[in-house]
């Protein structure tokens, strides 16, 4: 066989390159023999067993000297573990090497043995000549991205420059211009074998050497006689030995005591600098040796003054040696120093970035991996990336290799605008792809109809057709015309004969002619679908390499992002930890893409943690095809990619008791089969999430009617709960949350005792009801469905439901988080009895008219409890009503004794008969739409009061008068007196005063004018008003202390109450002073949740013990200052900071962007010409704008803010300031602004739950409340009408 | 003719206090009236029990009848298009009774059995005393009610997070008029 072609050669380099680059990542198995012909075969696979590739290694090489075992590159090092005990014949290792650098490659090559012993490839590096004839420096290599006819030409330039200069000087000292020609000689020669490097370094040294001895260099006065290399002088190597060791010299006694107190890794370093000092030494290598002494004096200052400070006494030493180094130093000649400078700087830029890798403590190997991923970095990044090297070196480092992985192919412009060009040129592509489709659809159909035998309308097999039809016909008729032959004269029988044979002829001929149009049309029909085939592949094929491009795109966005303005960048505010990042940075490794995706869900989330652990193993799932333990994998049609990441999405908020299930369930295989959800495409959110909790709770019935949660078949179900995929395609994370906790409660004896005691709803009842509705059943329901039924209300969050009302779910939601068990009971009272029991009043039939598709029991339970509450409440209501009755009724006794004739102790029956008339005529309601004196403003659910209602013309009872014209028939009635009797005439007046008079209660109020009135305050006409959270707390958990933390906070402008907090910085001060009243309403050990309410507003649950408030509850000064320090001041440094510019420029170039979509939406949606024409220019007006105001140093929130608002203005939005908070919002998390969580808002679903927060507004740096979405951590401005107003809490008396 | 020869009744003293006169005596509690018993209708022992017990939070179901023809008015005035809310008492949220079951007070065994009317809620409950028990007090049950036999037709909208009339991101994307754009006030 033929030696290789260089081409041949270059494309092996290619591959090999590829394969080293994998073998960077993962240990590879590999079989490596000698080629018969040419070089080695490498046979190498992270999978394929080395047995297996050795017989293909052998086949391939023709020979069967090599070896097998592990292969991995570390560095420039090809690092080959070999299996058994016989070393590899030592031509296997130089044909290796031999073998990459005929192939461009420039790496060592080290066979390790079993026991550890190494055989490597050093010795052979000294003696193997190079291929130019040029000694190699040992351990270096070519400058392979060098060799370039430009470089050649400028070094050979400054040679024949030098050598002029060198010239000269040899007319003033022939002694030193002989040193400095040697110097060019080995310049020349390193020039020839491509080391430009060493060449740059050696003119440099010569140059200034001539500039210290005054001599200029000049341009060359004339060429050389024979045009060729210039000549040189020679170089004194004695000299530059002296000057090289009295340098180390100066370090000598410092690196020793490194290595003898350093720490280990630090002395490890210090022996390696002086082992390779020695062998430079040794191999009379004085440039490198002169480089090698300055790193080391970089090393040595830098570990020496730790030393210091760890010990005063070695510290007294070591002023000592320093103070004798500075006089050493005094003592070098002026020319040596020169030369190290020199030295260093002539180092290329990426000799000088390794040189400062050198000193942030990275290895060759790591220095050489990072220099090379660097290439592909934009330069603006490059500031912030050197921050990060130092602050956290490994995530550097991994993150540079895999940018370097992720461009192996070609570099990935990854700006917003390339992204959004490569999401357009997806939805081309899919929309190609969709066309094609249609298209071969349409090919095939047609084909199948022909094949069908049904021609296309007007084809030739049509024509064809109708012509044999019209021939068949002509013939048949002309036989069918034909008379008998016997009466035919035989002229007229040939005659006929002839004709005969012709139409037969004829037909026959177009059946034929049909046949083969047939045939023509089916051919050609079968060549469009074959090439309507091909043009759908083709699309399907650009489809994918869109979408691929697109994915780079945003993976390496991602990875730019995380490590520049992300939470893994020394920029961010609120990093993750060294563990966690070093966790992303190994899954960056493995898969950026979902790494990218990972840190998305990770920034802000509960548990980023979690998802740092969980990283690899999902990522190694995904790369297997999420394989069970048989190796079957995810079914065609799902995205594992999509599911991956939705699984990670679920686990942020879950945490790690989620992911700690992941890998069993998967191995398990039960997510290839049926989920058993029953769910159908069109279910809303919520008929999702009762369909598949109700299949996890039927699974943990078991076949005797009783709870078990730990067999197998409710494992499998919880499993698929939380990761089939057929629930990622819907994630329900708080559901998924909701249900690990309830888990554990249901593991509890009391929770079987619950379950097991349950009974078989009554028929017809409204038990049977509920219950079948949430099982999805109708008719009679087995005790094991209502069961069903109410372990699958204990898989889902109870929050807040449609129609809800806020101040019964508050409650509901504390007893359902504080005491599960509890909240458990009353389902199951539901559930089996129809009834619900609370710790006030009569037990109420439960509400069954539930919306569709909401779990049935837990709206029962919120609207029973509601309706119980508002029960009560309305007879508490009429009960007071009926006591003022009282005092009318004693106001008019001796009026009534008159009336009746009677005297005044005589007329106890008859006053009994006015109150228990008067009663019975009216009723009391609830009105929504009541006006309140106070603020009503509550965002979802009503506020209104109780109002009195006369039964018998159904007139409500809203002023005065009309509560007297209501009531006096009812008294005059009572007594039996007739309207227009003399009697009742004398009575009606005292009625209308004394008796109504008595029944109402007045309050002063002081007027604007600082004088005061007496108003109504409670009246028939004027019922107390308000939430009824408190009654709420009650009618559930039993007696309740009221504990008011602030009054509100509102003035009287125009008649109306508004809150008084009118600026960020009142509602700064109210914020703290509520936070602070607040939490001193909790008591010394309060329980998880505690019911509060911002009257009128809303009633919710603080949350006492969330993690957050701790630095507000504990710790030094009072709970003022501690407000101070963990809010204030950190929101105020917050405001007042620049941005880092990397963060500065992407907000403003999102915003921009984002804002300029509108523009864009405007210029399309122009009714006019005219119109479009202006709406462009605005356009235009905004990228000047966008152009002219992009920071290019960091700026305060504020500040950029106000530029993104001058933009905006450019292009006349109507606000140009909208989205300030919506930024601010952003920038809590991205800024580290610190957070505290006030309260759960009972808002939420199966997919996500509200929180209430305190966190500085990165803008004004007053603190101020948000409303905090989980999942996914965003945050928006809470209404600042709740800081004003009354705040409250409602704690259950023990 | 009736065989009862006592009537109770309420009377309210100067001082605002009620009592119950049974002949020419007074009982101030339900052990007073168990204590002096008397020889009353049960309408009569359901209307003055109910009234000390309850405080009027019931009304006794003098006429069964007429309580199921009231119930089915109020439920055919309902509307069946409308789900439960927390601002309306509503019957059909809850269903409807056995009427069967419901029947004027009657003593049975010496045990009072009457039914009444949640006057807040319109729903019948069962009560029950041992009238030989100074110590009793009616207890009362809610009767067993059977849904409304007309499907939930009213879906309401899924719940959603209040929006602030503060969030600025409703502005983001609106444009400014034209200097010269009419604002429809003219014209």
């Amino acid at each position: 066989m033929a030696k290789k072609s260089a081409k041949e050669h270059k494309d092996e380099g290619s591959a090999l390159g590829a394969l080293i680059a994998k073998a960077r990542k993962k240990p590879h198995n590999f079989a490596l023999v000698i080629a018969k012909d040419d070089g080695v075969v490498l046979e190498a696979d992270p999978r394929k067993a080395a047995a297996v590739m050795w017989r293909q290694a052998k086949a391939n090489g023709g020979t069967s000297k090599g070896t097998m075992g592990t292969f991995l590159v570390r560095g420039k090092v090809l690092e080959f573990t070999v299996e058994g005990d016989d070393p590899p014949p030592k031509i296997l290792l130089m044909q290796t090497k031999k073998h990459l650098k005929d192939r461009g490659l420039a790496f060592k090559v080290a066979f390790v043995m079993p026991g550890g012993e190494s055989i490597t490839d050093d010795e052979d590096d000294k003696e193997e000549p190079s291929k130019t004839g040029a000694k190699e420096d040992a351990g270096g290599e070519q400058d392979t991205d060098a060799g370039t006819d430009d470089r050649v030409e400028l070094l050979t330039a400054k040679i024949k420059e030098l050598a002029v200069g060198v010239k000269k000087l040899g007319a003033i000292n022939k002694s030193a211009a002989s040193k400095l020609a040697d110097g060019l000689k080995k310049a020349s020669a390193a020039v020839a074998s491509g080391k430009f490097s060493s060449a740059e370094t050696t003119t440099i040294m010569v140059a200034k050497a001539l500039q210290a001895m005054g001599v200029s260099s000049g341009k060359p006065a004339t060429e050389d006689r024979d045009g060729g290399s210039p000549t040189v002088p020679d170089i004194d190597t004695d000299a530059m030995r002296e000057t090289v060791e009295k340098a180390y010299k100066e370090i000598e006694s410092k690196l020793g005591a490194i290595k003898e107190a350093g720490e280990t890794a630090v002395s490890k370093k210090a022996v390696q600098l002086e082992a390779a000092y020695a062998n430079f030494l040794k191999s009379e290598d004085f440039q490198k040796a002169t480089g090698l002494v300055n790193l080391a004096k970089s090393f040595v200052d830098k570990e020496y003054a730790k030393l210091e400070k760890s010990s005063s006494g070695f510290m007294d030493t070591l002023s000592e040696m320093a103070s004798d180094a500075v006089d050493t130093v005094k003592e070098v000649v002026s020319d040596v120093a020169e030369a190290a400078d020199d030295f260093i700087d002539s180092l290329t830029p990426d000799g000088r970035l390794k040189l400062e890798l050198q000193k942030l403590g990275y290895s060759d190997e790591e220095q050489d991996r990072i220099v090379a991923a660097l290439e592909t970095v934009p330069d603006e990044q490059k500031a912030t990336l050197k921050k990060l090297a130092e602050k956290n070196p490994k995530s550097f480092e991994a993150a540079m290799i895999t940018l370097k992985e992720l461009e192996a192919g070609g570099a990935v412009e990854a700006s917003a605008e390339k992204i959004a060009e490569g999401k357009t040129a997806l939805d081309t592509a899919q929309k190609a792809e969709a066309e094609k489709f249609a298209a071969l659809g349409v090919a095939n159909v047609a084909l199948q109809e022909l094949k069908n035998g049904n021609p296309a309308p007007n084809s030739d097999w049509a024509k064809g057709l109708a012509a044999a039809e019209a021939a068949e016909k002509a013939w048949k008729d002309f036989n069918d015309a034909l008379p008998d032959l016997a009466s035919m004269a035989e002229s007229e029988r040939n005659e006929a004969m002839l004709k005969g044979m012709e139409l037969d002829r004829l037909r026959k001929e177009a059946a034929q002619a049909a046949e083969e149009a047939k045939a023509r049309d089916i051919k050609a029909a079968e060549d469009v679908a074959a090439a309507a085939k091909g043009e759908h592949d083709t699309a399907k094929e650009g489809t994918k390499a869109a979408s691929d491009d697109l994915k780079k795109k945003e993976a390496k966005r991602g990875i730019l992002d995380a490590i520049t303005v992300g939470p893994l960048s020394p920029n961010h505010g609120a990093p993750f930890d060294d563990a966690v990042s070093a966790k992303f940075i190994e899954g960056f490794q493995k898969d950026p893409g979902l790494t990218a995706k990972a840190i998305e869900s990770a920034t802000g989330a509960r548990h980023p943690e979690a998802v740092a652990n969980a990283l690899g193993g999902i990522a190694d799932n995904l790369s297997a095809g999420f394989a069970d333990k048989d190796g079957k994998t995810l079914p065609e049609g799902e995205d594992p990619r999509a599911y991956a990441e939705k699984l990670i999405q679920t686990g942020s908020y879950c945490g790690p008791e989620y992911f700690d299930k992941l890998d069993a369930y998967i191995s398990s295989g039960a997510h290839l089969e049926d989920s058993g959800f029953k769910a159908i495409p069109t279910d809303k959110s919520n008929e999702r999430a009762q369909k598949r909790s109700v299949a996890t709770a039927s699974a943990m019935i078991d076949g005797d009617g009783n709870l078990d949660v730990e067999s197998e078949a409710a494992q499998k179900a919880v499993g698929n709960l939380l990761f089939h995929p057929d629930a990622m395609k819907h994630p329900m994370p708080t559901m998924s949350d909701t249900t690990l906790r309830t888990l554990e409660e249901l593991k509890k004896p009391k929770a079987g005792e619950i379950i097991n005691g349950m009974t078989k709803p009554a028929v017809g009842g409204g038990a049977e009801e509920l219950v079948g509705r949430a099982v999805g059943v109708t008719g009679p329901v087995s005790a094991d469905q209502a069961k069903t039924a109410v372990l699958a209300t204990m898989m889902k969050s109870l929050d807040q439901g449609p129609v809800g009302s806020c101040f019964s779910t508050a409650p509901s939601r504390n007893l359902r988080e504080g005491q599960p068990l509890v909240a458990m009971e009353k389902y199951a009272e539901i559930a089996s009895t129809g009834k619900l029991t609370t710790a006030k009043g009569p037990k109420t039939p439960v509400v069954t008219e539930t919306p569709p598709g909401e779990d049935p029991i837990m709206r029962s339970f919120e609207y029973t409890l509601a309706t119980s509450l508002a029960r009560n409440e309305a007879s508490t209501q009429f009960k007071k009503i009926q006591d003022r009755n009282a005092a009318g009724a004693a106001a008019i006794r001796g009026d009534v004794a008159a009336a009746m004739g009677k005297e005044e102790p005589e007329v106890g029956k008859d006053i009994a008969k006015i109150l228990l008339q008067v009663r019975k005529g009216f009723e009391i309601q609830y009105d929504p739409n009541a006006k309140l004196d106070g603020v009503s403003s509550d965002g979802h659910s009503s506020q209104g009061r109780h109002v009195l209602v006369e039964k018998a013309t159904k007139t409500v009872i809203t002023s005065r008068e009309k509560f007297v014209a209501a009531v006096t028939p009812m008294v005059l009635k009572a007594l039996g007196l007739e309207a227009d009797s003399d009697a009742a005439k004398a009575l009606k007046p005292k009625i209308e005063a004394e008796f109504v008079d008595a029944m109402v209660r007045t309050k002063q109020v002081t007027k604007p004018d600082g004088t005061t009135e007496t108003v109504v305050d409670r009246a028939p006409w004027k019922m107390a008003s308000g939430g009824q959270t408190g009654e709420a707390v009650e009618q559930l958990f039993g007696e309740t202390d009221y504990n008011v933390a602030v009054g509100e906070n509102y003035a009287v402008v125009g008649g109306k109450e508004v809150p008084k907090s009118n600026t960020r910085a009142k509602q700064g001060a109210r914020t703290a002073k509520v936070l602070e009243n607040l939490v001193g309403t909790f008591g010394a050990d309060p329980a998880d949740m505690i019911v509060i309410r911002t009257v009128g507003i809303h009633g919710f649950n603080a949350m006492p013990n969330d993690p957050s408030l701790k630095p507000i509850l504990e710790g030094e000064g009072t709970v003022e200052d501690r407000i101070k320090s963990t809010l204030i001041d950190p929101g105020a440094k917050i405001a007042s900071e620049d941005m880092p510019v990397e963060q500065t420029q992407k907000y403003y170039d999102e915003k921009v962007a984002a804002s300029r979509k509108h523009v864009e939406r405007w210029i399309s949606e122009a009714s006019t010409p005219h119109e479009k024409q202006r709406l462009e220019g605005f356009l235009g007006d905004y990228d000047t704008a966008a152009k002219d105001n992009r920071p290019t140093e960091g700026k305060t929130p504020t500040e950029l803010a106000d530029l993104i608002k001058t933009v905006r203005t450019a292009a006349h939005f109507s606000k140009p300031d909208a989205g300030r908070d919506s930024m601010a919002a952003e920038m809590i998390t991205d800024l580290g602004a610190p957070e505290v969580v006030i309260a759960d808002t009972n808002w939420g679903d199966s997919t996500y739950h509200v929180y209430i927060v305190a966190a500085p507004d990165p803008m004004s740096g007053e603190v101020i409340l948000w409303k905090k979405y989980d999942p996914p951590g965003t945050r928006k401005v809470l209404d600042p009408k709740w800081i004003d107003a009354s705040w409250a809490s409602m704690i259950p008396k023990p | 003719m009736s065989d009862y020869t006592d009537l109770m009744e309420f009377s309210v003293t100067a001082q605002g206090e009620w009592v119950v006169i049974v002949g020419t005596q007074e009982a101030r509690t339900i052990a007073d009236i168990i204590s002096l018993a008397p020889n009353a209708s049960p309408m009569n022992w359901a209307d003055i029990l109910n009234e000390l017990a309850s405080g009027g939070d019931y009304e006794v179901i003098e006429d069964p009848a007429a309580f199921r023809t009231a119930y089915e008015a109020t439920m055919a005035e309902e509307d069946p298009e409308k789900g439960w809310s927390q601002d309306a008492m509503r019957l059909r949220d809850f269903g409807i009774p056995n009427f069967d079951e419901i029947n004027v007070p009657r003593i049975n065994g010496g045990t009072l059995v009457y039914f009444a009317r949640d006057i807040y809620t319109g729903l019948p409950y069962r009560a029950e005393i041992l009238l030989s028990n100074a110590a009793a007090e009616p207890a009362y049950a809610p009767l067993d009610l059977m849904p409304t036999p007309e499907p939930a037709a009213h879906v309401p909208p899924v719940m959603e997070v209040p929006d602030d009339e503060a969030d600025d991101e409703s502005f983001l994307g609106e444009r400014a008029p034209f200097p010269d754009e009419p604002t429809g006030d003219e014209g």
